[in-house]
């Protein structure tokens, strides 16, 4: 019997979620769904695509933003881009009547917002076992993004239902099916936090990207560590990450890929999303950054931080338009104040500085 | 894993201030200037110290360091606890429940302890149990 999954990149809360509003009135771009981007070093949206892989199941079609930061990189899984979240579900209805005309009798249709470790094999045998069309999974904190569908009975006795499928929609379906991995919501920062603590702690099945170059500590291909900075684990250093002299990373922190800590900063306790560069002589902790956007997980604060000398992005090409924007409206202001800061953080970074190395 | 040779076990006297401070880190010069030293630092008899003594705890670090080796402290008393996060030098070392655990560390990371560590080590390897 033939098993085929549907995959819908939901853009639903993210960790930076919080902060959109003030993005787009600054005209930002989104920097999209937390299942698009890495978390310790690559992204739930890979690693469901893996566990699926190794379940069994060949026929994968992804639905998500156009500009998905991490691509699936296999043959069989088909991407189709839709640009929001109203655009996705139809477009997943039309591929399971595709997936259907192809002969395909089961179909997992995923909501991907959530990271889970569930047991498809399992699921699916419970799906056949109770004899209903529609299965819907779901943990001890209530019914996940996650069905498993009768392609047939999707396309005669459910033709023109709209999705994602609704208790109540149909008599006495979708049949709940409790599931017992690990589940993590992922609906704000202090959930990935969470995440990131529960894989270094070996609490789920997550497992850093990367070499452990030394006990706790995980490094990916191109990190470059300067001799001078100090690593205290469990912290995991993505690829292409860059870490200045003095600079401390500590404890539960994860630098993703292409991220950069400036001399001096101490980071602890803190997720680091991709291409985000932190300035020198910070203190950072118990936070998530990504980019621009900073969220202090302990005081439940959110801010966009506009000083590049900070916090930043370093790459996208079409971020580089609002970052020399920044960088020209800064420029625009008080050459004295300018010079004043770049002198206090050379002092910041200094002080530690001499308090890690003296002598 | 871990290219450390030996792992040294050094308890720490009742008192880690000024006047032993000298002393100690003269005492523990010899351990850190092999290849890849590695050292805990027992600190279950701890109940004073000082800055004197949080240097020398840098220096060791420094120095370590130098030879691509580690310093990790273990069995922390809440005395010294409060003064390691005063001076927020606990942030620079990994810290176990127990020497064991810290020896343990230079050789495989040991999830468990970062687990099961209670609250009541001021915040150290308790992170892994209420931090986010």
């Amino acid at each position: 019997m033939r098993v085929s999954a549907i995959v819908v990149i939901n853009d639903g809360p993210s960790p930076t979620g919080a902060l959109d509003g003030a993005s787009q009135q600054k005209r930002e771009p989104s920097r999209g769904s937390i299942t698009c981007s890495d978390i310790l070093g690559q992204s739930v949206l890979d690693r469901t695509l893996v566990r699926l892989r190794t379940a069994g199941i060949r026929t994968v079609s992804v639905i998500g933003p156009p500009n998905l930061s991490s691509l699936p990189s296999n043959r069989e899984t088909e991407f189709i881009p839709a640009g929001n979240s109203f655009a996705r579900w139809p477009a997943a209805q039309r591929k399971m009547r595709e997936h259907g005309g192809q002969g395909i009798e089961t179909v997992l249709m995923i909501g991907l917002g959530a990271y889970m470790e569930l047991d498809v094999a399992e699921a699916v045998k419970f799906h056949r076992a109770k004899g209903k069309p529609l299965t819907q999974l779901e943990d001890s904190n209530g019914a996940l993004d996650f069905w498993v569908v009768d392609s047939k009975w999707f396309n005669t006795a459910a033709n023109g239902c709209t999705l994602p499928f609704r208790y109540g929609e149909f008599p006495g379906l979708p049949v709940p099916c409790r599931m017992k991995g690990y589940v993590n919501w992922l609906a704000e920062a202090r959930d990935l936090r969470r995440l990131v603590l529960d894989a270094f702690l070996c609490r789920c099945e997550l497992k850093p990207k990367g070499r452990e170059v030394r006990p706790g500590v995980w490094a990916a291909e191109g990190a470059r560590i300067h001799k001078l900075s100090r690593l205290v684990a469990p912290v995991y250093l993505g690829s292409n990450t860059r870490v200045g002299p003095s600079a401390v990373i500590t404890r539960f922190s994860n630098l993703e890929r292409n991220s950069q800590v400036g001399a001096g900063t101490v980071v602890e306790s803190t997720s680091v999303l991709p291409h985000t560069v932190l300035g020198r002589g910070l203190d950072v902790s118990h936070a998530v950054v990504d980019g621009n956007k900073f969220l202090d997980v302990k005081r439940n604060v959110a801010l966009v931080i506009d000083d590049p000398k900070l916090i930043r992005d370093t790459a996208p090409r079409s971020w580089r338009a609002s970052i020399s924007r920044a960088n020209e409206l800064s420029n625009h202001a008080s050459e004295a104040f300018e010079f004043e800061y770049s002198q206090y953080l050379s002092r910041a970074a200094g002080r530690l500085s001499g308090v890690l190395f003296k002598g | 894993m871990s290219n450390c040779r030996t792992v040294v076990v050094k308890k720490l006297p009742e008192s880690v201030s000024i006047n032993e401070a000298h002393q100690l880190f003269r005492e523990l010069a010899p351990l850190l200037s092999g290849d890849r030293p590695c050292l805990v630092f027992d600190f279950s008899d701890v109940r004073q110290l000082d800055s004197a003594g949080i240097e020398v705890l840098l220096r060791c670090m420094e120095e370590a360091m130098k030879r691509n080796g580690d310093v990790k402290l273990a069995a922390v008393t809440p005395q010294a606890a409060v003064i390691l996060q005063l001076t927020r030098v606990d942030r620079l070392f990994e810290i176990f429940e127990n020497p064991s655990d810290a020896v343990e560390s230079f050789h495989r990371f040991p999830v468990q302890a970062f687990r099961q560590a209670p609250a009541s080590t001021a915040g150290f390897a308790s992170e892994g149990s209420d931090a986010i």
